[in-house]
């Protein structure tokens, strides 16, 4: 009965404290909306939407309508039909990319700040060296060249998506360790990798997440140009694609109504990115009350 | 004479050139890569011509189309082969391009400039716009105005480079028919030195710059716009009121200078993803830069042009990052005094 | 009771707060930070501000130099400054032009953490340049030979110090630095706000040698704010004791030593540590209690959750400044049968 109470009043915390600001904040929500959009879209969408293949010459470039709410494409397919079964490509090797990304730059910057002189050193000149190459033409070429399979590209988005975050953590990690309660813990006679992942941990949590959402969307932007440049996506209706077939096999974008319904596949892509970014702002602010704004 | 004494920068230019060293391993190690793995029919068609034009055996004309396109001698041990590579790159030896039917260092010479050109403008015109923008918003932050230019930027800055590329596109070149969107200048005018000329190159250029300027200013607007605010509360700028300072002088020596200063090494971080970037919006407005080489060199798979090109936009990054390091200290007194005891 | 009677003879005081008020505007309410604080700084004297952490001592400085965080906002009083060309400014009704024409030449004021009061840009000489050409006190044949004898008198070595940065220095280095900047303009009424609770004990030393030197040299009108008592007793002509955000008790520093007045004078001065104290090596036992919340203030007199004195009247008024004795003036209803500012 009690315990009972007790995770009841713990979840109305919970809701008072996290999830009630990011419903409150316009822009919290509007990202809570689109992540769940994209939830949506990219597990049942393709089932509830059929993939629409036929081509239809005399709707070639619709504009949107009820039938066809975001239009047509050059034959005349339903591009709302696209989109979705896109997605699933478009949100998942991003994501994928992202947690090797998130793992990898954890472990080097924590690893590099929790030892830190000469790890640290290290850590900044391979950094250094890696924040300074062309990234995206290595994706594309790579992407181009080795064996297509989901994962190769994930792995690629990946090779850059970490030495920023492991910057960082390491540079957090260091300054946390000089705190009190991390010295408290030591004389505690707790381990030390205990307090790393017990004591430590808790206070990256938001920095983390926060850098999940701003890659995520990252590496969906890269993928996309990658593929609209011309690497072969391994979904015809890969949103890159799409956008590839549109402007430079169809000219799309000297058609009128092909310009229009370009803008308006950009304008999805630049929704849902704004979405995640809004939504990742709106929980920092909540993880991390000092950024509520005052007066 | 003591040599730090002429040439202070010594120690940041060695810890450079050993980064770019590694840089550039790393960037002929994804060309070595590719190039390694090319498709066998691209191969094929090239040694079979080869063979038949000079009559010697296919093998013998796979070994010279390896090692007179992309200077690979592929009889050697594979180690062999990537360190004569790395060499025969860092001499200038780009390769060869099977559609230009010139070596690559031929293409690379009239697409450099044009990415130069545009990015450098680019780059400088965003950061200006940035830095001005983000100090009004730091001034006024906590306000209405704060808040819609904040929300602004970070729309902005969310949107991928090729998004706003196609937006600007659409509107202001399809649509409204203002700006070209094909070529570096129209091809009735004469190059040279006059007016004309100029005006056109600026005129075809005008679309690249404002799709690098539109991209990035946001982002340093942001980063300005919270240094700002940040050492709008700092003691130095309290003192500095309490001992009368103009306003003019503390919005540009104490807030200006401060804020602006930890922005030049992002500076330097971000350079490899401008000129990165450069490929997809080159290749957008057909603009004939490195970039656009480098997604023709895909789509036609000439291999030759994909690693001179890949290799000459690693090295224009290093060059720009070392600029900026060469700089810094000019600019930053904490920096030339660290370099200066160095 | 006329000025004339209180002080003796014809002398008006340098700078004279009467009621002024401030608070903080913050999400939960507004800190009264300065909540009604009446005082007379006299000319040529030093006159020390005590109080807690977080009485409202830097807050009551930024209010009259107007230079207060965003959120602040003043709610009322005066600040009567007098020139020494006669001249009288009430310095909360000036405009922002005239502020900026007294910050700095006419009132110096040396913030708290003058460790980060410098800009990290810029050298040591280039703040003396910017500072004088500021004020159009530039010369460039004397100017120079100005900053060296000030910064000699701050015992800094000028031809090491006038070409470094910030970052080069130490923390009791900046402070003298900072020191001697404001006083090359010749402010007339200095401000120092904890001048020495950022330095270890040898510095303090040192820098209360300084002040004293500056002090006997110049013999401008200072104000020193600090919370450390005994730096008070060694400097300050006078005395007024700050509690959350009110002056409870102004005088002479030897007499206020001798004869505290108000209950919280005489705890404070009891929590410092004599020589037995030292000796056997006891830390005295401060002032009991909790500082009160300046975000809902007890009503009544502030201090009368902490008082041992406090009667039902102390919870319910205010009680106003009595003079209770000749130049003591004490906010505390216990002196109610002594005349009343
Ligand atoms: N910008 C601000 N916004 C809100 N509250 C503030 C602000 N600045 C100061 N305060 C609060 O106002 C009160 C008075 O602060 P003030 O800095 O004037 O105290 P102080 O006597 O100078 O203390 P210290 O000895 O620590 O310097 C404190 O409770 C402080 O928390
Ligand atoms: S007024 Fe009352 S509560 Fe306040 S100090 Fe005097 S006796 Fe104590
Ligand atoms: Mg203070």
């Amino acid at each position: 009965m009690s315990s009972g109470a007790q995770t009841k009043s713990g979840l109305y915390l919970f809701y008072l404290d996290f999830v009630k600001p990011v419903l409150r904040s316009g822009r919290g929500l509007f990202g809570l909306i689109m992540i769940a959009i994209m939830i949506l879209m990219a597990t049942v969408g393709p089932s509830l939407i059929p993939l629409d293949t036929k081509l239809k010459p005399s709707m070639r470039w619709c504009l949107p309508s009820l039938e066809h709410p975001l239009g047509c494409d050059y034959m005349g397919r339903d591009l709302l039909s696209m989109v979705v079964h896109g997605s699933r490509e478009v949100f998942l090797i991003p994501f994928i990319a992202t947690i090797i990304g998130i793992i990898g730059g954890m472990s080097v910057g924590l690893f590099a700040g929790y030892v830190g002189g000469v790890a640290r050193r290290a850590l900044t000149a391979v950094t250094d060296v890696w924040l300074t190459i062309p990234s995206f033409p290595v994706i594309f070429i790579l992407a181009y060249v080795l064996p297509k399979s989901p994962l190769t590209i994930a792995v690629l988005l990946a090779l850059f998506s970490w030495p920023g975050l492991a910057r960082a953590l390491a540079a957090e990690v260091s300054s946390l360790k000089t705190r009190d309660f991390v010295e408290a813990c030591i004389n505690l006679g707790l381990s030390k990798l205990y307090i790393l992942f017990r004591e430590i941990g808790p206070h990256l949590l938001p920095f983390v997440t926060y850098n999940f959402a701003t890659l995520f969307v990252a590496n969906m932007s890269s993928l996309i140009g990658i593929v609209l440049l011309g690497v072969a996506p391994l979904n015809p209706t890969n949103w890159g694609y799409l956008l590839n077939q549109m402007i430079f096999t169809y000219k799309g974008l000297l058609i009128p109504n092909g310009s229009v319904i370009v803008f308006l596949m950009i304008s999805i892509l630049v929704v849902i990115k704004l979405g995640v970014v809004f939504f990742a702002q709106a929980l920092e602010e909540v993880f991390n009350p000092r950024l509520r704004t005052y007066e | 004479m003591d040599l730090k004494a002429l040439f202070p920068f010594g120690k940041i230019l060695g810890k450079r050139l050993v980064y770019a060293l590694i840089t550039i391993m790393i960037a002929s190690t994804v060309t070595f890569i590719a190039i390694r793995s090319m498709p066998g029919d691209v191969l094929y068609t090239l040694a079979a011509s080869l063979a038949e034009e000079l009559r010697i055996p296919f093998e013998e004309a796979r070994k010279i189309v390896y090692s007179i396109y992309y200077g690979i001698e592929i009889e050697k041990p594979i180690y062999v082969q990537y360190f004569e590579y790395v060499l025969g790159l860092l001499r200038g030896n780009l390769g060869y391009s099977t559609y230009f039917k010139r070596p690559v260092t031929y293409v690379v010479a009239r697409a450099l400039g044009w990415t130069v050109f545009t990015l450098s403008i680019g780059v400088s015109l965003s950061f200006v716009i940035g830095v001005l923008a983000g100090m009004v918003a730091g001034f006024k932050r906590g306000s209405k105005s704060d808040f819609i230019m904040s929300s602004t930027f970070t729309v902005i800055s969310a949107i991928p480079g090729y998004a706003i590329a196609l937006f600007l596109y659409i509107i202001l070149s399809a649509r409204l028919g203002l700006l070209p969107a094909r070529g570096a200048y129209s091809p009735d005018v004469e190059p040279g030195f006059n007016l004309r000329f100029i005006a056109d190159v600026l005129y075809h250029a005008a679309l690249p710059i404002l799709t690098y300027v539109v991209t990035t200013f946001s982002g340093w607007a942001l980063l300005i716009r919270s240094n700002v605010a940040k050492i709008l509360e700092e003691d130095f700028l309290k003192y500095a009121e309490a001992r009368g300072i103009s306003r003019r002088r503390i919005i540009t020596t104490y807030v200006g200078r401060n804020s602006i200063l930890p922005l030049i090494p992002l500076l330097a971080l971000r350079i490899g993803g401008m000129i990165g970037g450069s490929t997809l919006i080159e290749t957008i407005f057909a603009y004939p830069g490195m970039g656009y080489y480098l997604s023709i060199a895909l789509s036609i798979r000439d291999y030759g042009l994909l690693q001179g090109i890949f290799f000459m936009m690693t090295v224009a990054t290093i060059i720009g990052v070392i600029i900026v390091d060469m700089v810094t200290p000019f600019i930053d007194p904490r920096v030339r005094r660290e370099v200066a005891v160095a | 009771m006329s000025d004339e009677v209180r002080t003796g003879k014809n002398f008006k005081p340098k700078l004279e707060l009467r009621n002024l008020r401030m608070e903080y505007l913050v999400r939960e309410g507004s800190i009264k930070a300065v909540s009604g604080v009446t005082l007379f700084v006299d000319e040529g004297k030093i006159t020390a501000i005590v109080g807690e952490s977080g009485s409202g001592k830097t807050s009551l400085v930024e209010t009259f130099l107007k230079i207060l965080p965003r959120n602040a906002r003043i709610r009322g009083g005066e600040a009567l400054l007098r020139l020494s060309s006669g001249e009288e400014v009430d310095l909360i009704k000036a405009d922002e032009r005239t502020m900026r024409r007294l910050r700095g030449k006419v009132i110096g004021y040396i913030p708290q953490g003058a460790q980060n009061s410098l800009n990290p840009v810029l050298t040591v000489e280039q703040h003396f340049i910017e500072t004088l050409r500021n004020h159009g006190l530039w010369k460039p044949e004397s100017s120079m030979s100005e900053i060296h004898s000030m910064l000699s008198l701050v015992r800094l070595d000028p031809d090491t110090v006038l070409k470094k940065y910030p970052f080069e220095l130490s923390g009791g280095m900046k402070q003298r630095v900072v020191i001697a900047l404001t006083m090359i303009l010749k402010p007339e009424l200095v401000i120092l706000d904890e001048p020495t609770s950022a330095l270890d004990v040898f510095s303090q030393r040192v820098l209360l040698n300084i002040l004293n030197d500056v002090s006997m040299k110049y013999r401008n009108t200072m104000i020193l704010i600090t919370h450390d008592i005994p730096v008070v007793a060694e400097l300050a002509d006078r005395l007024a004791v700050l509690y959350a955000g009110t002056v409870v008790e102004v005088g002479n520093t030897y007499e206020i030593f001798k004869e505290p007045l108000h209950p919280y004078t005489s705890m404070l001065i009891s929590a410092i540590p004599s020589v037995a104290d030292i000796y056997v090596k006891r830390i005295p036992k401060p002032v009991p209690g909790e500082p009160p919340s300046l975000l809902n203030p007890p009503p009544g007199c502030k201090f009368h959750p902490r008082c041992p004195y406090a009667v039902e009247k102390c919870r319910t008024s205010e009680p106003p400044l009595y003079e209770p004795k000749k130049e003591r003036f004490v906010k505390c209803w216990l002196y109610s049968g002594g005349e009343k500012l």
